[in-house]
C-alpha cells in the first residue's frame, strides 16, 4: 500500500519537476530558472495557500478551530524540544547549533505543506482548509522556543530584532494578508480570481520546485563536510514529529486528510523563516549546519518519502 | 567647483543584517547611504549564506571621524558574528554640506 502511494504521490507535476531538478543539477546541467522569477513564485504561492485558508477559516466555527489550535500550539512547543535533544545528545552538537537546528525543526516549511496539500487533492483525500492559518502559528512558535532554549549565546538585541524579522517577514505576512483576504472576501466573491490563485497553482509550484530542485542539490553537496549523523538525524527527526503530529491530529479530531497535514507540518523543517531568525538571533550558529539539514536533507526527504508516509499514518489510525 | 575631500565606507554584508546597518551606519552619522544587492565569494564560504538573500553592499560617503566611527562598530558589533568586509576609500566630493 505504501508502494502505491510514493508512485500516486511522486507522480505528480511539481515532485516530478523537483527530482528532475535536483538530478539535473547534480549532474552540473543548467535548470536554474531567471533569479527574479523566484521571489515572484514565492511570493503568489503564499498569497494563494493563504487565501485558500482564509475562505475555509470564513466558514469555520470556533468550535472546530480550538482543538487543531491547541494541537498546533503543543506541538509547536514539543517538536523543537526533541529536535534540540536528539541533535545534543545524538548529535552530539554544542548548545547553540543545537538551537539553531531545534529552530529550523520547530519551523514548518511552506513548500512542504503545499506540496501534501496537492498530493491530497491529486488523490481525492478530504482535508481541513484552515490549515493554513495553522501554518502561520506553526512557523513562529517553533523558532521561540528554539532561540530560548539558546538565550544565553544569543545577544539580547539579537533576541527581538530576530523575533521582528519571523513575525514581520515576508513568508509570515504574505500568508496572513492571504489569509485575511480570504476570509474577508469569502469564497463566494472570490471565484473571478479563482483562476489565478487555484488554477495555476500546480503549474506555478512546479516552477517553484524546479528552484528548489536545484537549491536542495546544492545544499546535497555540502553533505561531506557536515557528516553523516547529520543526515540521518535529518531523516529521523521529521520521522518522529511526523508521528507525533498524527497523533496530535488525531486528539484534536481532525480528518484523515487533516492528520496529514498536520503530521507534514510537523515532520517539515523551515528554510526561509528560521535560517533569517537565526542568524540574527545566533550569529554563531554554523549556518551550513542547519541550511544544509533542512534543505539539502530533511526538505528532500519529506516530498519524496515523508509525505506518503505521513499520509499512510493518517489513514492507518483515523 | 567647490571640491571637498571624504571618505567613501564601502560595506559588504550578508542580507540578513542590512537594516541594523542602516540603523548603526545612521547613528554613526552618515547623513545617506545606498545599497545593493552583490554575489561573491569569501572566506566564510558565501554560498552558506546566500539562502536568506544575496549579500548586500552598503555605500556611504562621510568624514573622517564618521569613517573611524563606523568602523569602530563594525569591529565591535560584526566582525567576529557576521560575513562582513568593509574599507575606506578617500574620494573627492562637491556641495561638501551634503556629507
Amino acid at each position: 500500500m505504501i508502494a502505491v502511494s510514493v508512485a500516486d504521490t511522486l507522480l505528480t507535476a511539481p515532485l516530478v519537476a523537483f527530482v528532475v531538478a535536483l538530478i539535473a543539477t547534480l549532474l552540473k546541467f543548467e535548470v536554474r530558472l531567471p533569479e527574479a522569477l523566484y521571489p515572484i513564485l514565492s511570493t503568489f504561492l503564499l498569497l494563494a495557500i493563504g487565501i485558500k485558508g482564509g475562505k475555509a477559516l470564513a466558514d469555520a466555527s470556533l468550535r472546530d478551530l480550538w482543538g487543531p489550535l491547541l494541537a498546533a500550539l503543543a506541538l509547536g512547543i514539543i517538536t523543537p524540544l526533541i529536535a534540540f535533544a536528539a541533535m545534543r545528545t545524538l548529535g552530539r552538537f554544542q548548545v547553540v547549533d543545537a538551537a539553531a537546528l531545534a529552530a529550523h525543526y520547530g519551523s514548518v516549511s511552506a513548500v512542504t505543506f503545499t506540496v501534501v496539500l496537492t498530493t491530497l487533492d491529486a488523490r481525492e483525500i478530504q482535508f481541513e482548509g484552515y490549515m493554513a492559518g495553522l501554518l502561520a502559528v506553526l512557523e513562529i512558535i517553533g523558532i521561540v522556543v528554539a532561540l530560548f532554549l539558546a538565550r544565553k549565546s544569543s545577544d539580547g538585541s539579537g533576541w527581538k530584532s530576530a523575533l521582528g524579522e519571523v513575525v514581520r517577514g515576508r513568508s509570515i505576512a504574505l500568508l496572513v494578508a492571504g489569509l485575511l483576504i480570504g476570509a474577508i472576501v469569502g469564497a463566494e466573491r472570490l471565484e473571478p480570481t479563482d483562476p489565478l490563485f487555484s488554477g495555476l497553482f500546480p503549474g506555478v509550484l512546479a516552477l517553484f520546485l524546479i528552484e528548489m530542485g536545484v537549491t536542495a542539490a546544492e545544499r546535497l553537496r555540502d553533505i561531506r563536510s557536515t557528516g553523516v549523523r547529520l543526515v540521518l538525524l535529518g531523516i529521523a527527526i521529521p520521522l518522529v514529529n511526523g508521528a507525533l503530529g498524527a497523533l496530535a491530529g488525531k486528539a484534536a479530531g481532525l480528518s484523515t486528510g487533516g492528520i496529514a497535514v498536520l503530521a507534514t507540518l510537523a515532520a517539515s523543517a523551515s528554510y526561509i523563516a528560521a535560517p533569517a531568525a537565526v542568524r540574527i538571533a545566533l550569529p554563531k550558529a554554523n549556518p551550513s549546519l542547519y541550511i544544509t539539514a533542512s534543505l539539502g536533507v530533511t526538505f528532500p526527504f519529506n516530498l519524496t518519502i515523508g509525505i506518503p508516509l505521513y499520509i499512510a499514518m493518517a489513514q492507518a489510525i483515523s | 567647483m567647490n571640491t571637498v575631500n571624504r571618505q567613501l565606507v564601502t560595506i559588504i554584508a550578508e542580507s540578513v543584517i542590512e537594516q541594523k546597518l542602516i540603523d548603526d551606519v545612521k547613528e554613526c552619522g552618515a547623513k545617506g547611504y545606498s545599497v545593493g544587492h552583490v554575489r561573491g565569494e569569501g572566506q566564510t564560504g558565501g554560498r552558506a549564506l546566500d539562502i536568506t538573500g544575496s549579500s548586500i553592499r552598503l555605500e556611504t560617503v562621510v568624514t573622517e571621524a564618521v569613517a573611524d566611527r563606523i568602523l569602530a562598530t563594525l569591529g565591535e558589533k560584526y566582525f567576529d558574528r557576521y560575513a562582513v568586509v568593509a574599507w575606506v576609500t578617500p574620494v573627492v566630493v562637491a556641495r561638501p554640506n551634503r556629507f
